[in-house]
């Protein structure tokens, strides 16, 4: 609210207005502490009559409450982990930093990992889409347990965290349950982890469901879902119709997986689930779209706990088909030039990359429910990846540039 | 049809307005209804209540006049109501705020005129079809959402709740031949009578000038007597339909600035309107107004409300802009008429074609059916532009069961 107005007169006017902080702009933005209640002057240019009055309010910029909020860079794991502001919402999150690969945590609303970004691109952060009375859209993955709408209670939980090396641990406690979450970055692989684990206060039915909110380019990002009758390809278009009245809706996955290609920036990105998913929705809107894989719903005793882990892979190659996902990808260490590969399979049995005449097996990194996760490592050229193929239980696959 | 049709001649609105609270976002659907209960227990011969808006858990609090015969009643009951809604926001601190969109959320929020009585249901259909190609018009000079959220740019369209189509409540007209009458949910222009006995023009934004509401109301009641007085066809001529269609979009982009396909011309929206604003002036006298002062300058300038939120938005961060607006609102009694006073002429913009409207869409593989609910033009046109496309190696046209006809722009 405005508690008093200066004005130098020009074309247009320079007003500098004493303001007292009354409130969040929108009931998704949470007020930092101490922020209700101060003063603060703010210089604006105004022109013609928009220009506001005493007693009047108005809605105060992240720039212009910089100077009361806490700001810059504060180091958690030097070099490695640090605290910052990186979506402006008044509130720090907790940023973690590997040799390819980025990403940002809100602790302060439902620990939803905000960011993630690989040489320089962003997948999830958006712009702030105003989706509904009491949802802004930031981008990122949460995580839900209410049928069918986001915004709900998690995604304003608050929780506690703890940071090391290269993992932060977070708890919190909503609708019956206690909520771990663990997010870990590898520090020479573009692995990310995110372990989600809920434990029964008392006897409760789980509906869990994520929601991935990523950045679109319209007609050039691309999701691929693996169906049981074939590789679903979904073209991002914005049409603000499509999240008013439909989404697609998957329920016949082969695989607990998804590919999202970014074919402007030449980047892809592979999320893996420990569980096949129920179903997999995929929703547009204005500048990004959603990916909800919603899991079976699981009746869980006092004390019993139900985990979901998602990993998340990004690369600028990339191989599917309704019975593997895979990324490629190069990177430089010493002088060596090494591609690293990550699959999902159907198949147990080890993939093999053919490689100039050679096959080279994948290591197992893990078992993904039903599937198997592997992982590669050699030193190569990127030409060389132009005539190699996948090797996965007798069939041979192509590799894709983007 | 005749002035006959009407027996006797009634007209009243329904006027779609967001109501937020100090941070600007739409207040909770209970406290709106408390607010219309109240409204209609002080007002009984209005109909004030609720509507829904599609996608947000918030309410339209829908002023409704009730049945209203001239322009007195109109105007007097007009600002009776907002007067009262004022009150009882400043009570509660509460921002009215009537425009065809949220500047911060889309959504669209409209402004719908009943004319009627009409109850024969044929006459009704006639009446509706002899309306089409004013649609576009009325669209112009209501026009009234400039901005869309983030998704969209500010400006990019004057009234991007015409752009769409009113979240499907105000829809292209679905042409019905006479003697094959049915209900169509959501055209611009609707056949109410098996409901009411009035036909409701839907295509206009919700305004934030009273004053404008009310010249803009008596001007399209005393447009659709004076069509009344002719007599109407049973078919919908294909020119004079895609002449609708195409200046629509036109209108929704340009307003008043339109350049509008009209009767095989190329002519300014502004122009047909001042020509309007002339022929109708008198059935506008019969309904107690002596002229259309507003209309005729924003048809002598080409400016709508649009630009008037335009002009006051410098591309500041847009909670900042609309709460600054909020402001402006809730001071003053009617700011577009004092802007229009100082406003300046806008030229006549150049018109798209309907060829390149279709191209602009398409990216790639982008879905026949995007293209079409994007734009609403007839099946059979935009296919026959796609194949002109297609021969002259523009777009590549491929099949998909799941999706139909994808088409991908090649240059």
């Amino acid at each position: 609210m405005i508690e008093s107005v200066e004005v130098e007169k020009g074309e247009a006017s320079l007003v500098r207005l004493r303001t007292r902080i009354v409130g969040e702009a929108h009931p998704a933005l949470k007020l930092p502490p101490g922020l209700k209640g101060r003063y603060l002057w703010v210089e604006r240019i105004y022109r013609g009559r928009l220009k506001p009055r005493k007693g009047e309010f108005v809605v105060l910029t992240h720039e212009e409450l910089k100077g009361l909020l806490e700001h810059g860079r504060e180091p958690l794991v030097p070099g490695r982990a640090f605290k910052e502001d990186v979506d402006a919402d008044g509130h720090s999150e907790v940023n973690f930093e590997g040799d390819v690969l980025r990403f940002s945590v809100a602790p302060h609303r439902g620990a939803t990992l905000r960011s993630l970004e690989y040489r320089g691109k962003e997948f999830f952060m958006g712009k702030g889409e105003y989706l509904n009375v009491n949802y802004i859209e930031l981008g990122g993955v949460d995580d839900h347990i209410e049928s069918g709408k986001y915004g709900g209670a998690l995604s304003s939980l608050k929780y506690e965290y703890e940071v090391d090396e290269g993992e932060i641990r977070l708890t919190g406690r909503a609708k019956g349950f206690e909520i771990e979450k663990a997010i870990n970055l590898e520090r020479d692989f573009p692995l990310l982890t995110v372990r989600t684990s809920f434990k029964a206060r008392k006897k409760a039915e789980l509906n869990y469901w994520m929601r991935m909110a990523v950045r679109g380019v319209p007609g050039r990002s691309v999701i691929l879902l693996p169906a049981r009758d074939g590789l679903v390809r979904e073209r991002y278009h914005f049409q603000y119709l499509d999240s008013l009245f439909r989404g697609l809706e998957i329920s016949r996955m082969s695989l607990p997986g998804i590919l999202v290609l970014d074919e402007a920036e030449g980047v892809s990105l592979l999320a893996v689930f420990s569980r096949l998913p129920e179903n997999v929705a995929y929703r547009s809107y204005g500048t990004f779209f959603t990916v909800e894989p919603a899991f079976e719903r699981a009746q869980l005793k006092k004390g019993e706990v139900s985990q979901c882990v998602l990993g998340l892979i990004p690369g600028t190659f990339y191989s599917s088909s309704r019975f593997h996902l895979g990324v490629f990808d190069f990177l430089e260490e010493a002088m060596r030039n090494k591609l690293v590969s990550s699959l999902v399979t159907v198949e147990s049995r080890a993939p093999e990359l053919l490689l100039k005449g050679k096959r080279i097996s994948y290591s197992r990194i893990g078992e993904f429910g039903e599937t198997h996760l592997w992982k590669l490592d050699v030193d190569t050229e990127e030409r060389d990846l132009e005539e190699a193929s996948l090797l996965i239980g007798g069939e041979s696959y192509g590799i894709d540039g983007l | 049809m005749g002035s006959t049709a009407f027996d006797p001649l009634t007209f009243g609105y329904e006027w779609e307005t967001f109501l937020t609270g100090k941070n600007m976002v739409p207040i909770k659907s209970d406290e709106v209804k408390r607010l219309g209960r109240k409204l209609q227990a002080e007002f009984p011969e209005t109909r004030t209540g609720t509507d829904h808006i599609r996608g947000l858990d918030s309410k339209f609090l829908e002023i409704r006049s009730g049945i209203l015969s001239d322009y007195q009643g109109l105007d007097g009951r007009t600002r009776e109501t907002i007067g009262a809604i004022k009150r009882v926001c400043r009570e509660k601190d509460l921002v009215f705020f009537p425009l065809g969109s949220h500047p911060l959320f889309g959504k669209a929020a409209g402004y719908h005129l009943h004319v009627g009585s009409v109850y024969s249901l044929k006459v009704a259909q006639d009446l509706a079809r002899s309306l089409t190609p004013y649609v576009p018009l009325i669209a112009a000079f209501m026009a009234n959402s400039p901005f869309w959220g983030i998704s969209e740019p500010p400006g990019g369209f004057k009234s991007y709740r015409v752009k769409y189509f009113a979240d499907w409540c105000s829809t292209v007209i679905v042409p019905v031949e006479r003697g094959l009458g049915q209900f169509v949910w959501g055209n611009d222009v609707l056949v109410k009578g098996i409901e009411k006995p009035t036909v409701e023009i839907r295509v206009m934004d919700s305004p934030l000038s009273v004053s404008l509401l009310a010249e803009a109301s008596i001007f399209i009641v005393a447009l659709t007597l004076n069509l009344a007085e002719r007599h109407g066809s049973g078919m919908m001529d294909r020119n004079t339909y895609m002449e609708y269609v195409v200046n629509r979009r036109r209108a929704a982009r340009w307003g008043l600035q339109a350049l509008f396909d009209w009767r095989g011309e190329r002519v300014p929206a502004s122009d047909i309107l001042e020509e309007l604003v002339g022929s109708v002036l008198p059935a506008a006298r019969k309904l107690g107004l002596d002229g259309f002062e507003l209309l005729e300058k924003m048809a002598r300038k080409r400016v709508t409300q649009a630009d008037f939120l335009l002009s006051l938005y410098d591309g500041r961060d847009l909670h900042v802009y609309t709460r600054d607006l909020g402001n402006l609102l809730e001071r003053e009694r009617d700011p577009f008429a004092d802007f229009l006073e100082e406003a300046p002429e806008l030229p006549v913009v150049e018109a798209e074609s309907a060829e390149d409207m279709i191209l602009s869409h398409i990216t790639i593989e982008t879905p026949f059916r995007l293209l079409y609910e994007s734009l609403e033009f007839p099946y059979d046109f935009i296919e026959d532009v796609v194949e002109e496309f297609r021969k002259r190696g523009l777009v590549k046209v491929s099949r998909a069961p799941e999706k139909g006809i994808l088409l991908t722009r090649i240059r």
